[in-house]
């Protein structure tokens, strides 16, 4: 019964490991010029891929990747100006990007144009279990969490379509060993 | 008095009705309440009614499926637009990120 209980604590905080929420970046819609807001659950997901032809290749692959996904959030804001955001409105996200499931895989930052970008993957020990994207320039902020197992052989398929680079992965990757 | 006034007094003098006077109206009456004697012939109302009601229940239904239809494939374009649109802003980062990670390995 201890050994259930104990596996019971472990696994739980995995299994019901819960989408970042994004909500706290909304006010900044009110300062962006262009402002892009996707909240694709899992039952939106799989209606989106309802909608997505077998017949195109692009559109059969994306559909093949979504499979396995819970959930797709992006928040993407442009600035007409800089200043427009404060480091400090990226604070609720970074919290949540501290809890163990999440490792920093990819931290890119440059002092000359201000430019930062991080690439988090939750691990679930055998798998990933989603990818979080926190990018920052000075006229623009964008955070994409993709919740769900990530299947990055299928991640690199769409680079065709969508111009993600094949070695990307394989960076991602080697920085993670 | 003439021939035509006893004639008439004699018409509108008061009479005594029958003794069965008034069990005849009473039966009349009781039969006019009488349930109508079902007609042997083919009653084509009710099944007109019918008929009417499931032709309208069928175009209803008809028309709720055909507006949760619209409504789910608008959705569903929605969606794969929103998809594909994170996908792409996605991919747009990975983009900027690998060319910087490139820049600092050369």
């Amino acid at each position: 019964m201890k050994r259930f209980l104990m596996l019971s604590l472990l696994v739980c905080p995995l299994a019901f490991a819960q989408p970042l929420k994004l909500d706290s970046l909304d006010k900044l819609a009110a300062r962006a010029s262009s402002t892009v807001k996707v909240t694709l659950d899992g039952s939106l997901l799989r209606l989106a891929s309802r909608f997505l032809s077998n017949d195109d290749p692009d559109q059969a692959q994306v559909k093949e990747l979504v499979k396995g996904l819970k959930g797709i959030y992006v928040r993407s804001f442009e600035f007409s100006s800089n200043g427009q955001y404060l480091d400090s409105d990226l604070d609720a996200i970074r919290k949540q990007l501290q809890d163990s499931s999440w490792k920093p895989i990819v931290e890119v930052h440059t002092k000359s144009d201000g430019d930062n970008a991080d690439i988090y993957v939750r691990d679930l020990g055998d798998h990933f279990g989603g990818v979080a994207i926190v990018a920052t320039e000075p006229k623009e902020l964008t955070v994409v969490h993709i919740d769900g197992v990530i299947d990055l052989d299928g991640l690199a398929k769409l680079s065709g379509n969508f111009g993600i680079p094949d070695d990307v992965r394989f960076k991602i990757e080697r920085k993670k060993k | 008095m003439t021939d035509f006034e006893d004639q008439l007094r004699r018409a509108l003098e008061r009479r005594d009705p029958s003794p069965d006077f008034a069990a005849r109206v009473l039966a009349q009456v009781s039969n006019r309440h009488k349930p109508r004697a079902q007609s042997t012939w083919f009653d084509w109302r009710p099944w007109t009614a019918a008929a009417v009601a499931a032709s309208l229940l069928i175009a209803a239904t008809g028309l709720d499926l055909d507006r949760r239809e619209r409504i789910t494939r608008e959705q569903g374009e929605e969606a794969r637009a929103q998809l594909i649109q994170a996908l792409s802003i996605t991919s747009t980062q990975l983009n900027k990120i690998h060319k910087k990670v490139q820049g600092a390995l050369r």
